[in-house]
This record gives structure tokens, sequence and C-alpha cells, in this order.
């Protein structure tokens, strides 16, 4: 591995740090600006992709990751939490044992899928060796643990972008898919969690309701 | 040709739209009725006048599935006037409408384009238009149902995602017409199709993905719930027979729909609450199609005739289950 590539594979694996720090928080503002870090890694990623090869699509999704995921995802998300409620957590939240749990169900999930499917892929040249796919691997199974593992809203949708900045992740080290469709997927995604902050509105905990069981 | 390559299908995604715009000035539960009529009348011409591949893909068997979606969409909003004259509804009237034509478009915009990307873009549009339209009566359940609609959905179709990255990066395009006539043969399009059924049978149905199709069914409004499963649920599946078309997974397709049919039946049985019911039995027929498309031949004949007459019969259960609902003020 060159210098550049060193520095890709840190960032990366950045990347699934901070899905762990999310994780690993119960503050419902940290998790926010958990994804909002999460997502500056990414365009990073992006921006040094982009001109290492000298790909305007790689800098322009980078410009929209930005401004997409980490201004109005953030705004949109800290919008919905009341002021006096700034150091809101999620009670009953046994972060030791949830981290744990985490850790070998990402370790197993990874490694197995890692080693039974991926580890063939052949990346392009700036990114070279293959194991770096396990970051958006990690991050996109940390997405969906944090979504079964929490009850509140906020969380969950943190989860759900988390899963979204995986598949960007994925995206940047395989093949980026066209521009185009790119930015429809980031609208809807930033759709989606404007929708979301509504329901957060009514409901900001979720647990089980008799009506609907079965 | 009577309209050039793309006037046609463009004109069934504006139809829609221009109704959802009479709210500002006009009656939009009417324009939305006339604007059902119309998309029926161009969906039938879609089928005499098809247009050449390009932007869009217009073949025999999507025709009949827009054909499907005109028709419960036209049925669906003459009915909400009858149901909202008779229930509390939360949003406003001209919100229901908008949201209604939206979802439709959204579906419809999936049938019609020609990218595999785009018909993601599509199916996850149809969350966001759909997922308000659940709680238009607004209460607790209806709220978390509404919630694990959007949560398992959206979560399950981003898996879906990984599929299309794999099928970009195994074939350097997603034109849905170049892929189903071509022969790539690699072990990551094995996993796309089949991470695809699990992505996207989130939508339609597959177990054990299915877990908001129950719930979002029975809390939503009759009319909605009738283009839930109807038409929504079968748009997924035609994505789903899509990807299939790039790589048949013959094997994993049957019996994954299978097991489906048994757990559905299964859990039918201890079902108290008649919505519930035709949920799961609409779960059953998606994956009974499902199998008829794996088949493939006549299977996918019948895989159409039963999706056709599903959408019209299923959806004609929902709209009795609301007057049943007005009735005896129960759901069970």
């Amino acid at each position: 591995m060159n210098m550049i590539q060193s520095i890709i594979f840190l960032i990366a694996s950045m990347v699934a740090i901070s899905g762990f720090y999310i994780q690993g928080i119960e503050f419902i503002i940290a998790n926010i600006r958990g994804q909002s870090i999460q997502s500056i890694l990414i365009a990073v990623l992006s921006f040094i992709m982009g001109f290492l090869e000298r790909s305007l699509d790689l800098i322009i999704l980078g410009i929209m990751v930005v401004i997409l995921r980490v201004i109005l995802i953030n705004y949109f998300l800290e919008r919905t939490i009341p002021k006096k409620r700034k150091f809101s957590v999620e009670k009953y939240l046994s972060v030791p044992y949830l981290l744990i749990v985490d850790l070998i169900f990402i370790v197993l999930s990874v490694i197995l899928i890692y080693k039974f499917v991926f580890s063939s892929m052949v990346l392009r040249e700036s990114i070279a060796p293959s194991n770096i796919l396990v970051f958006p691997l990690i991050t996109f199974f940390q997405g969906m643990f944090l979504i079964a593992s929490r009850k509140s809203t906020h969380t969950q949708i943190i989860g759900y972008v988390e899963e979204e900045n995986a598949m960007i992740l994925f995206g940047i080290f395989l093949l980026p898919i066209p521009l185009i469709i790119e930015a429809s997927i980031f609208l809807d995604v930033l759709a989606l969690v404007v929708i979301s902050s509504i329901i957060v509105l009514e409901k900001s905990e979720h647990n089980p309701v008799e009506d609907l069981i079965g | 040709m009577i309209f050039n390559n793309t006037a046609l299908p463009i004109l069934i995604l504006l139809v829609p739209a221009v109704a959802s715009i009479t709210f500002k000035w006009g009656n939009i539960k009417l324009a939305t009725a006339i604007s059902g009529i119309i998309e029926i009348f161009l969906s039938l011409l879609l089928y005499i006048d098809k247009p050449a591949q390009g932007v869009f893909f217009i073949d025999n068997i999507s025709v009949l599935f827009i054909f499907m979606v005109t028709s419960i969409y036209f049925i669906s909003s003459l009915y909400s006037i009858k149901y909202f004259s008779q229930h509390d509804i939360y949003i406003s009237d001209d919100l229901y409408y908008l949201l209604l034509n939206l979802f439709t478009i959204s579906m419809l915009f999936t049938l019609e384009i020609n990218n595999f990307g785009l018909m993601w873009v599509g199916i996850e549009s149809t969350t966001i238009s759909s997922a308000l339209l659940i709680i238009t009566e607004r209460n607790e359940t209806s709220l978390e149902a509404a919630w694990r609609y959007i949560i398992i959905v959206s979560a399950g179709v981003t898996f879906a995602f990984i599929s299309i990255i794999l099928i970009y990066y195994v074939t350097g395009t997603l034109t849905m017409s170049t892929l189903i006539n071509s022969s790539f043969k690699s072990k990551f399009l094995v996993l796309a199709v089949a991470i695809s059924l699990m992505g996207f049978g989130t939508k339609s149905g597959v177990f054990p993905v299915h877990t908001w199709l129950p719930d979002a069914h029975s809390e939503a409004p009759s009319p909605v719930s009738a283009m839930f499963s109807g038409v929504l649920l079968p748009v997924a599946l035609y994505v789903i027979y899509r990807i299939y078309e790039v790589y048949p997974l013959k094997t994993v397709y049957v019996w994954i729909a299978t097991l489906s049919i048994v757990m559905a039946a299964i859990f039918l049985i201890y079902q108290d609450k008649y919505k519930r019911m035709f949920a799961y039995s609409t779960m059953e027929n998606m994956n009974i199609a499902l199998i008829g498309f794996a088949l493939g031949g006549p299977g996918i004949v019948g895989a159409l005739i039963l999706l056709l007459s599903h959408s019209f019969s299923k959806a004609g259960a929902f709209y009795s289950s609301g007057n049943i609902l007005r009735l005896t003020k129960s759901k069970k």
C-alpha cells in the first residue's frame, strides 16, 4: 500500500469507528452529530478519490454528501428535538451490553460475508486491496443493528442514514454509479428523513403495540 | 405510432401531477377522479402504441401493471370521497389527494423507467409518498404501523441497493433492456439477484421481511390499504421479476416463495382482525405470483392473470372492509 492508499484506508476505518461511536452513546443529539461526522468522513473520501481519479462525479458526490447529509439531515433532525430536551437520552439502555452484542454480530457477519463473497473482488488501482470493503460492510451492519436495538425514533432514523452512508461508501470503492441516480437517491433519503421527522413529533419511542402483534 | 417515443409514458406521469396542483385552485377530489379516468384510457393506449426502448421500457407485462395501477388509483380516488365523508381524517383532504397522486406517480415511474437504479428510486419514493397516508386517521396504532412501514421497508430497500451496485460493478450498465437481453455470468450477479429478492421482497411480502405488511394494511384507511395490496406490492414484485430476468435463480426464488406462502398460511390462522387476514392473503398471492414468474413460460401468464384478478378482488375486499368497519365499528 502506498501513502495515499493508506490514508484512504485510514479514513474508511474511521467511518466504521464512527458507527461504533453512534452505537455507544445514549444522547440523541450526540447520535445525530455522530452521523454528521460519519458523513463528513465519507465526503472527504469522495473528494480524495475525485482528485486522484480526476472524476468530477466523485467531487460532486462529495459536495452532495456535505449539503444533504451533513447539513440538511442534521438540521431536520435537530429541529425535532425541543430546546428543553437537548440532553434527552434513551432510557433503560445498557450501552456496554449493546456494544458487546454489536461487536459479536458485526465481526461474525462481516468476516463471513467478506471471506466468502467480497474477498475476490478486484477494485480500482487507486484503492487497491479489496479488504477495504470490510468498512462499508461494518457500517451497513452497524446501521441495521442500531435500528434493531433502539426504541427511539431519532436513533432508528440515524441507523437508516448510516445504512445509506454505507451504500455510498460501497459505491465509491466498487464503481461509482451514475450521478443522476446518485442524486435521486440522495433526495429520496432526504425526503424520507423529512417524513420521518413528522412522525418523530408525534411518536418519539416505539414499543410493542397489542393491536399489531401477530 | 400516434405519439413519439417518450410522449405517452411522460403523459401518464404528468396527468396525476396536474391533478395534484389543482389543490391550489379547484376541487382536487374531482381532479383526481378525472385524472384516474384519463390514466386508464392512456394505459390502454399504451398497449396499442408501445414506445421504442429508450428512457422508458414498455412491454406487454409493464402495460398490464400500468393498467392495474391506474385502475385501482381511479377506484380508490372515488371510494375515498365516500370513505372520508364517513370517517375522521387527520390530514387535510387536499394533502390526502396530493399524496395519493404522488404515490401513483411513483409507482408508474417504477413501472415505466428503463434503469434499475431509477427503479430503486421509484420504489423508495413509494414509501415516502405513502407513509403519511397510513396515519390519516391519526391514532397510536396507526402511527406505530406507519413507522414500522417506513423503517422496515427503507432498511430492506437499502439492502436491495447492494444488488444495484453489484449489477453495475459486473455489467457496467443499469439499463434494463440491455441487461435482460444479455448473458452476463458472474457469481456477483448471482449474489445481486439473491439480494434483490430479500431487499425488494421487503416491499412485496417475502418472508421473513414482510413484518410491516399486516400492520400497515390493517391501520391504513381502506382506500389506501386497497392501493397497497392491489398495486404497491405487485409493483415491487415487478422490480424483483425484472432483476430476476438478468440472471434467473429459479430454485432460490421458488423455495423462498414457497416458504413465504406456508408461513403466511400459518400466520393467517392466528389473526382475528379481517384486514390483517386480507394482508396475509395478499402475501400468499404475491408469492404464488413470484413462483409463476420464476418458473417462466406459462407460469408468467398464470402470474399475470393472478395479479390482475388479485388487484381488483383484494381492492374490493378492502373497500368492503371499510364499509364493515363503519357499520360495526370493529376491526374484528
